[in-house]
């Protein structure tokens, strides 16, 4: 085609992000149609979505898209025309080729120019189209198929049109062009905090003046309506949790077969909205957590049968809002975790002392499976457990400010939960001073605040701690770590703020304690990119920058500055 | 002569087929274009205001390419418009039903802007004789 470059690469931008929505869609009527080898509806719809990306492909000239999904098609015609009827195998068979469907469909988008090799597929499809790949024993009654049921969509097709057809009300648009409407209202959610305090000085100093309360008045309703646009532009970047979900049902059936188990995957709450970055963010962690359930969680169905339980195992996902936090959780009616196999495991990996271990309630040796390094598996196998993970799905999960925690009962089984923050770009932060300089610390990491005087601060084995109420801590001077000063400003009261990390606990040495702000965060730009400890800037009330902490990025110096 | 003023309705249920459908189609000369994403919006809109082409994909939901077809020819009003079908493939059975049912004439998936302009000059000088 001739259409002009930026005209070409919007039309093949469009292409992939349809053709996207309609894969993710396959993957879910995949699974409805393993259940209901027999609904010809399901089965024109699939077929329509493949036809329309082989048609909307041969256009733009990516053959081996089309190649792919000529082949694809010929078998869904096959079926749809009830000349075979669905098994495994040829689901097998199907679900790869729209797996490498995917994967050329990124190939595109990444430009990258990469010839696949599609041989197994289209040689896989080959064959089921040849009959080939008949089932020894067909599980699915679904060659029974009555032929008056072929005709039934067919006819059915004119009863839904006549109903009133709802329009879908909605566009697409640029992430781009949405984030920097979401960036304005920033903006102006930083004017407004301005215009606030300078409002408050004004109304001290001149507290008879009309005109100072005429100005309250305007800043009061610029308030209520900037932070209703602030709630309206981040539902702008709300997004179900589906979009996540949906690849779930297809992934469990995947691994249910490689490890042969039966596994019926129960989602709930898929409607709940989160942050587009959230959204994308918890996509590997949940990934993890239900490979972990399907892998290790789950018994065999002659295991579960011996133990009583119900021969197909649960592994329920669901999501739902509670205040300013999404819970998500992923439970299974497995095994369960042996909080004595843990401790044991980790006294093995001397992570902790037998001691330790002796103290550690069963909550707290769950979560020793988050340290680094830590895996239960005694075998490694393809699917989870090499020893990398819970770790990393931790660090993911911190990273948006989100929490998790692990509850698990032998022989019943293990849920894991996130909390997840509803968005990530304005944040409640608790503003600090120290050296005369301001910072912030996102207040979903603290804790408490304490008032100490210095001598209160005890030193042990050369670190500095201190004690309450029979806990102690580990102390971080603010002032020593971000400036590198040790000689913070002498006054009788310090703050300690008291910092929490999913398990891990510490203190913050600070000189002054100031408030709590509703901040948005700005990223330092390239040049102060990846400084340790720091998440990025903010400008404040008095119009000054601030710097806001990363707490997990101090953890980890912390870390290093006590075992190293 | 051909009329380039003329208002043509391209009706596929993906928006990127009507997107690349509309620029071929202003690539040869036609820019008054409307869209539909599959025969029931189609038919709504071809009797909310005259359309004097439509080019329908054949595989939709709801409301297939054919029944719009069908549709069109059974409506006083409407059984006079041109309908240029688009399918994926030249399955006889298809161009067979697709003729009877009285379509002017098809085009298969990709085409050239030349093929598509091709075929619209075809059915504009037959339609004037019809």
């Amino acid at each position: 085609m001739s259409f002009p470059i930026d005209e070409m690469d919007d039309i093949i931008n469009d292409f992939l992000a349809e053709s996207g929505e309609a894969l993710e869609q396959l993957d879910q009527k995949f699974i409805e149609l393993e259940k209901n080898p027999g609904d010809l509806t399901l089965l024109n719809d699939i077929f329509r979505s493949v036809h329309t990306i082989k048609g909307a492909a041969g256009f733009l000239g990516f053959q081996q898209t089309v190649d792919v999904t000529h082949v694809t098609e010929d078998v869904l015609n096959k079926l749809r025309k009830s000349e075979m009827a669905v098994n495994p195998v040829i689901m097998d068979a199907i679900l790869q080729s729209v797996d490498m469907i995917k994967v050329l469909l990124r190939n595109i988008k990444e430009k990258n120019n990469r010839v696949e090799d599609t041989s197994h597929v289209v040689a896989a499809l080959a064959n089921v189209l040849n009959g080939s790949a008949e089932m020894p024993a067909p599980q699915a009654p679904s060659a029974e198929l009555k032929p008056q049921e072929q005709e039934a969509p067919r006819q059915a097709k004119p009863d839904e049109t006549a109903g009133v057809k709802e329009k879908e009300q909605s566009i697409r648009v640029d992430i781009d062009r949405l984030d920097s409407v979401l960036n304005l209202a920033g903006e102006l959610v930083l004017s407004r905090n301005r215009l606030m305090r300078l409002g408050s000085k004004l109304t001290e100093s001149n507290s008879e003046s009309e005109l100072s309360s005429h100005l309250n008045e305007a800043i009061s309703q610029l308030d209520l309506v900037t932070s209703d646009l602030q709630l309206a532009v981040m539902k702008m970047r709300m997004q179900p949790i589906a979009k996540v979900f949906n690849k779930f049902p297809r992934m469990v059936r995947d691994l249910a077969r490689q490890t042969q188990k039966e596994i019926e995957l129960a989602i709930s709450g898929e409607e709940t909205e989160l942050d587009k970055t959230v959204i994308e963010e918890i996509g590997d962690p949940l990934v993890h957590l239900i490979r972990n359930s399907v892998d290790h969680g789950m018994e065999t169905p002659e295991e579960r049968v011996a133990k009583g339980k119900p021969r197909c195992g649960t592994v329920s996902l669901s999501a739902y809002q509670e205040g300013r936090h999404i819970i998500v959780s992923v439970a299974d009616d497995g095994k369960g975790i042996d909080p004595n196999a843990i401790k044991k495991s980790a006294m093995e990996k001397g992570l902790i002392s037998a001691d330790e271990a002796e103290k550690m309630s069963n909550k707290e040796a769950f979560n020793l499976i988050f340290i680094p390094g830590f895996s239960t598996a005694k075998e490694v196998s393809s699917i989870s457990g090499r020893g990398v993970g819970m770790d990393v799905v931790k660090t993911n999960i911190t990273k948006i400010n989100g929490s998790i925690s692990i509850d698990s009962e032998i022989g019943k089984g293990t849920k894991i939960i996130f909390s997840l923050p509803l968005t990530l770009a304005i944040i409640q932060a608790l503003t600090v001073e120290t050296g005369g300089e301001i910072y912030g610390i996102p207040l979903a990491t603290v804790i408490e605040n304490i008032r100490v005087t210095p001598s209160e601060i005890k030193t042990i084995d050369g670190k500095e701690v201190i004690s309450m109420r029979d806990h102690v801590y580990p102390v971080m001077r603010l002032g020593q770590l971000v400036s590198g000063c040790t000689n913070d400003t002498e006054s009788e009261w310090k703050y300690i703020v008291i910092i929490g990390i999913g398990e891990k606990k510490f203190g913050l040495l600070v000189d002054r304690l100031h408030g709590q702000e509703e901040i948005v965060m700005k990223s330092m730009g390239e040049y102060l990119k990846g400084t340790v400890g720091i998440a990025g800037a903010c400008i404040n009330g008095d119009g000054n920058v601030i710097l806001v902490l990363d707490m997990s990025g101090l953890l980890e110096s912390l870390n290093k500055l006590c075992y190293c | 002569m051909l009329d380039q003023n003329m208002k043509i309705l391209v009706v596929d249920d993906f928006s990127t087929m009507r997107r690349i459908i509309k620029n071929i189609l202003r690539e040869i000369g036609y820019s008054n274009v409307d869209e539909a994403d599959d025969g029931t919006t189609a038919l709504e809109k071809l009797k909310g205001s005259k359309f004097d082409f439509v080019v329908t994909d054949w595989n939709m939901p709801n409301m297939p390419g054919i029944e719009l077809l069908k549709a069109i020819r059974q409506d006083p009003s409407l059984k006079e418009t041109p309908v240029l079908m688009v399918t994926a493939e030249a399955a006889k059975e298809n161009v067979v039903t697709a003729v009877q049912a009285g379509v002017n004439n098809y085009i298969v998936k990709p085409f050239t802007a030349a093929a598509l302009k091709e075929r619209i000059d075809l059915i504009l000088g037959k339609a004037a004789v019809n």
